[in-house]
């Protein structure tokens, strides 16, 4: 057969992902599953900061949570849409990995019975290599265990079904990922039921300080945008690399990190674990919103409203309310302290659904992020464009001038909202 | 002239921000664009924002800037992955012909 | 440097913002063992030669240059 005669093949076209977006809880879903906007310094941060514990079999909860998370918005999604063949499935979990900014997967060299992953686009593995350098074992736990997940939900097997191993990884110097998955039956790592959207509240809003930045119009503007991954499953958007990330995974490997450190170590493992989660916030805040204070699409959307330091604190919030952390309001403002009131912060959310009220605060990303904002605006003068470099970052976080926070309200104790006083020392 | 602000991305990946003598249209950036342009109408969401838009000027290089604004900062590759040196040469290139010679203001390593 | 608050101070003044938190969780189980808590580090804390030299090793290796 010429080829002038051969039929072309049908261009294949990806499923859409069905997101949504609940705006009176300024959450997106997609699946059941909370969907947040997180970049790869906080990934990578808060999973150096995990491994830092060596004495703690901590791979079992870091792919463990992946696989959580997978197995119940995948099973979820093939449910709701109705996809019952298999590789109708694979093709729908392919494309959502990739637009979540994760790196590509192709599941085609899987089974029933397990089989090998390649990939050489890979978020941690990449982001790991340019944050912390060579890595000396494979650092994308996250794939691991999201690729059991998917290929249990994908054949309805039981969740734990596949056993997942990361066998090279570019962190590591090799040119690609290596996944081996096995129908062993037994899972390698601990196993989890997804909490999906949690206990959601009522909203009341507080009162806030008068302020021209219009808050509706920037979350309407932002959540509009199309910030997904592109054909390597990468997401560049201002100014870093963001991933649409699982706030139960987050959830899970942050509460499983530090009770675990509470179990064997009591108020002293609490003490040591709660620094290193709340510094993660701040690694967040400093790359995140500083990355967002400084990008196009702040001067584009944002900063045109802005005429006082204050609005830019307003701003900022304004901006976080799109990323899928909570509802975040500023009650009070001034160059010496904020007051900020979260409703329904995804920490507190998630603690209260998987381990009931908590005895102590919780959302520890939360307090960073607000303490961030505040160095960011009056102590780094964010306005001016600065270059976000490792001293930069010591001087907003370490100096006598960095501001400090208190807890004021605690969501997952039973409080209305979680809030935090954030002053100057 | 146009005058270009050096620094890095959260990836270590160049990103250089270019001021214009005056604003950039997108028919005139047309030469430089690969593939689609994203634009986000902000205009129509909140008064006194501008039209944000997106385009890559390579497959790994991507130029931002708004309807309007004489700002364009482009990401010479991504995580991951390194751009090629022709990236940043073309793009210089078109911009001094089309605003005048490129200036570099600051270096940041 | 020979003592606990020596090095605990050179990493608070050379290290990143991150570094004495990561010194704290690195070494929480021998920490604990020679009843040492960093956040009571006084120039009088004292410990085994051995904890001395995982200290002085795990300082270098987050700050990122040999502790004197």
């Amino acid at each position: 057969m010429s080829t002038a005669n051969a039929k072309a093949p049908a261009p294949v076209i990806p499923p859409s992902i069905p997101a949504s977006l609940d705006p009176a809880h300024c959450r997106a879903a997609v699946g059941d599953e909370p969907m947040i906007f997180h970049c790869h310094h906080y990934n990578t941060f808060l999973q150096q900061s995990i491994q830092d514990a060596e004495y703690i079999d901590s791979r079992r909860f870091l792919v463990g949570a992946a696989n959580e998370v997978a197995f119940g918005q995948l099973s979820k999604l093939f449910r709701e849409e109705d996809i019952t063949d298999v590789s109708e499935r694979a093709r729908m979990a392919e494309t959502l990995f990739q637009w979540a900014g994760f790196g590509r997967v192709d599941l085609s060299g899987l089974t029933d019975k397990g089989g090998v992953v390649e990939t050489p686009h890979s978020h941690y593995s990449h982001a790991w290599k340019v944050k912390m350098g060579e890595a000396d074992a494979p650092v994308d736990f996250f794939t691991t265990g999201w690729l059991s997940g998917a290929l249990a939900a994908i054949h309805d097997k039981p969740q734990g079904w596949y056993s997942s191993e990361q066998t090279h990884c570019i962190a590591v110097g090799a040119e690609q990922n290596r996944y081996e998955l096995s129908a062993t039956g037994e899972p390698d790592f601990d196993l989890y039921k997804t909490p999906g959207m949690g206990p959601l509240t009522d909203h009341k809003p507080r009162p806030i300080p008068e302020s021209p930045v219009d808050y509706e119009g920037i979350f309407t503007a932002l959540t509009g945008m199309e910030i997904v991954g592109d054909e390597t499953g990468s997401i560049p958007a201002f100014g870093v690399y963001l991933t649409r990330h699982y706030a139960n995974y987050y959830n899970r490997i942050s509460f499983e990190f530090s009770r675990e450190l509470e179990r064997c170590f009591g108020e002293e493992g609490v003490s040591v674990a709660e620094p290193l989660l709340v510094e993660a916030g701040h690694v967040c805040a400093f790359n995140t919103f500083g990355g967002i204070m400084i990008s196009p699409e702040w001067d584009a959307l944002i900063k045109p409203q802005l005429k006082t330091q204050e609005d830019w604190v307003h701003g900022m919030v304004a901006a976080v309310n799109a990323l899928g952390w909570g509802r975040w309001q500023v009650t009070s403002l001034s160059p010496d302290e904020a007051v900020f009131a979260i409703h329904d912060d995804y920490e507190a959310v998630g603690y209260i659904a998987n381990y009931g009220e908590a005895a102590y605060p919780v959302s520890f990303l939360a307090k960073g992020a607000a303490l961030g904002i505040m160095n960011l605006v009056y102590l780094g003068d964010v306005h001016e464009k600065p270059t976000f470099t490792p001293e930069f970052y010591q001087r907003l976080f370490k100096s006598n001038d960095s501001y400090e926070a208190e807890v004021l309200e605690n969501r997952a104790g039973g409080d209305e909202v979680t809030a935090f006083r954030v002053f100057r020392r | 002239m146009v005058r270009a602000t050096v620094e890095r991305d959260c990836a270590f990946r160049l990103r250089i921000a270019y001021r214009l003598p005056r604003p950039a249209s997108l028919e005139e950036l047309d030469e430089v664009i690969e593939g689609e342009v994203r634009l986000d109408a902000f205009s129509r969401l909140v008064p006194g924002a501008r039209d944000l838009f997106r385009f890559m000027i390579s497959d790994v290089s991507l130029a931002t800037g708004s309807v309007g604004g004489a700002e364009l900062v482009v990401s010479y590759g991504k995580l991951g992955v390194d751009a090629s040196p022709v990236d940043q040469q073309d793009f210089e290139a078109f911009l001094e012909a089309t605003y005048g010679a490129v200036q570099f203001h600051s270096m940041v390593d | 440097m020979t003592s606990v608050y020596n090095i605990v101070m050179w990493v608070k003044r050379s290290g990143g913002v991150k570094s004495i938190d990561r010194l704290r969780v690195k070494l929480l189980p021998r920490a604990m063992k020679e009843g040492i808590y960093f956040s009571k580090v006084t120039p009088s804390t004292s410990c085994s030669p051995e904890f001395l030299v995982a200290l002085k090793a795990t300082a270098s290796a987050v700050v990122g240059k040999p502790c004197p």
